[in-house]
């Protein structure tokens, strides 16, 4: 089962695209490749759902009152 | 002679004589540099000449400071200031507070040099752009946090990659602080790994609104950074040293953002071709072990025991059913032989040949008297009919 919480979605595209190669490759035994396809298609569903369902994060760099610099979020506001 | 004067007051004398002249005050001389020469101070001293004649020209610290071009020997310029007089040399010179190029726009020439001076480093060289991210997970943009270029961004990059957290490094983008807040921006951002991916621009405007981005300090922060960079300045005709330096020229802020970020819809798209691909893959997979499952029970049935055995018992039925059949054909070709043997000894036989009235004749030892000739030497004769035998006696007369 693959964990896509630790898994940035790269790690996922490639892996799914490895799946897919070594699947249409034909080398694999047909076990395996039962693995594979369950693997790849809940990759494929979960990448899927992270770019439906992501939002992004906007946060700006910011002197605080020590001087040193941290995140505080940004509102994207209409420009002037 | 009452009225004698020190040299330091005759040079006083002098020099005051020049600073009342306003004519002297604000001057603008064209002339060629020659003896250019920085001194360690930052003070710059050259010499302006033209065919016939020359001046001594300083130029201080502070005024050197804002050149955007490296003055040269040889080189055509127009110097501003004022002209005085250095009583400790007793000399007149023109006190310089800007230098331009004659002829070519200053930050033109400026341009130009910087470009050729880092060229010549190989600063621009292809074999040190880095290739971006393909899903950067961080993406960090230096530039101004208000105006139209920050907005585009954002929108785009929201809608293109919403899967990428963005991390906004504010700058001033013109005016003299700009290319060290933006230097010192990108090195941060290298110094604390912020990012996989920075973005570095402002919108458009003029060669002068965008000169930061032309700045030594501002190439050379790109040059040094460990992360990509996409440099986006102004608009697309607007070419900046940055651009040539970064590791990906986008033609203006929003470019950049559609650059550094896969498209949401086209990763859709992309993934369902992989998943149809995928399917494709384990039905042909499929349908390969089901046609060798096939074969195989095929060939396993042939080699199966009882399956022998029926396919022998068949053969030993089929050799006992030819055998009896055979058999059975012999049979009846013999008694088709018998039967007509019998007829044919049936036609032969005496008996048949008496029953028409025929006998015959025998002597009493049962020799057949077949001729009246074999019958005149016997005295007893035996005559057989169909239904007995008399003995007779020959009348031999």
């Amino acid at each position: 089962m693959p964990k896509l919480k630790t898994q940035s979605f790269e790690a996922s595209m490639n892996r799914l695209e490895e799946i897919v190669k070594k699947l249409e490759d034909g080398s694999v035994p047909l076990e395996e490749s039962m693995k594979l396809f369950q693997e790849g298609t809940q990759l494929a569903a979960a990448c899927g759902k992270l770019l439906d369902e992501a939002e992004q994060q906007i946060v700006k760099l910011t002197k605080g009152p020590d001087g040193t610099l941290r995140e505080v979020p940004f509102a994207n506001e209409d420009p002037e | 002679m009452d009225n004698i004067l020190t040299v330091t007051q005759l040079n006083h004398l002098i020099k005051a004589a020049f600073d009342n002249v306003p004519a002297l005050q604000n001057v603008c001389v064209r002339g060629e540099l020659s003896n250019y020469k920085l001194y360690p101070s930052g003070h710059h001293y050259f010499t302006l000449k033209d065919a016939e004649a020359s001046l001594k020209c300083v130029m201080f610290k502070g005024s050197a400071y804002s050149l955007r071009f490296r003055p040269q020997n040889g080189m055509s310029v127009l110097a501003v200031g004022r002209v005085s007089v250095y009583p400790k040399d007793g000399v007149y010179q023109l006190y310089c507070t800007r230098l331009i190029p004659d002829g070519a726009g200053e930050l033109q020439l400026a341009f130009e040099q910087l470009k050729q001076r880092l060229q010549a480093e190989g600063l621009f060289d292809l074999s040190r752009k880095k290739p971006l991210p393909a899903y950067p997970q961080r993406i960090g943009i230096v530039t101004s946090p208000a105006g139209a270029a920050i907005h585009d961004m954002l929108r785009i990059l929201g809608k293109r990659y919403p899967l990428a957290k963005l991390i906004l490094l504010p700058v001033r983008v013109q005016g003299e602080e700009a290319a060290g807040e933006i230097s010192r921006a990108i090195a941060y951002a290298n110094r604390e790994a912020l990012a996989e991916l920075l973005i570095v621009g402002r919108g458009g405007g003029s060669m002068e609104d965008l000169w930061a981005f032309n700045e030594e300090p501002v190439a050379r922060a790109i040059a040094a950074s460990e992360i990509p960079v996409i440099s986006a300045v102004g608009h697309e005709p607007d070419v900046t040293i940055s651009d040539f330096v970064a590791d990906l020229r986008a033609a203006t802020p929003s470019n950049a953002a559609e650059l550094a970020v896969p498209d949401r819809e086209e990763l859709k798209v992309q993934l369902a071709g992989l998943q149809k691909s995928m399917k494709a893959a384990l039905d042909r997979k499929l349908q390969l072990a089901r046609s060798r499952t096939e074969a195989l029970n095929a060939r396993l049935n042939r080699q199966d025991p009882i399956r022998q055995i029926q396919d022998r018992r068949q053969s030993l039925d089929q050799a006992l059913q030819a055998m009896t059949a055979a058999q059975t054909a012999a049979l009846h070709a013999r008694r088709r032989e018998l039967t007509r043997l019998a007829a044919a000894l049936d036609a032969m036989s005496p008996l048949k040949v008496l029953s028409r009235g025929y006998a015959v004749v025998t002597a009493p030892d049962g020799r057949l008297i077949s001729s009246a000739e074999a019958a005149k030497t016997r005295e007893i004769l035996d005559i057989t009919f169909q239904d007995g035998t008399i003995r007779t006696i020959p009348d031999h007369r």
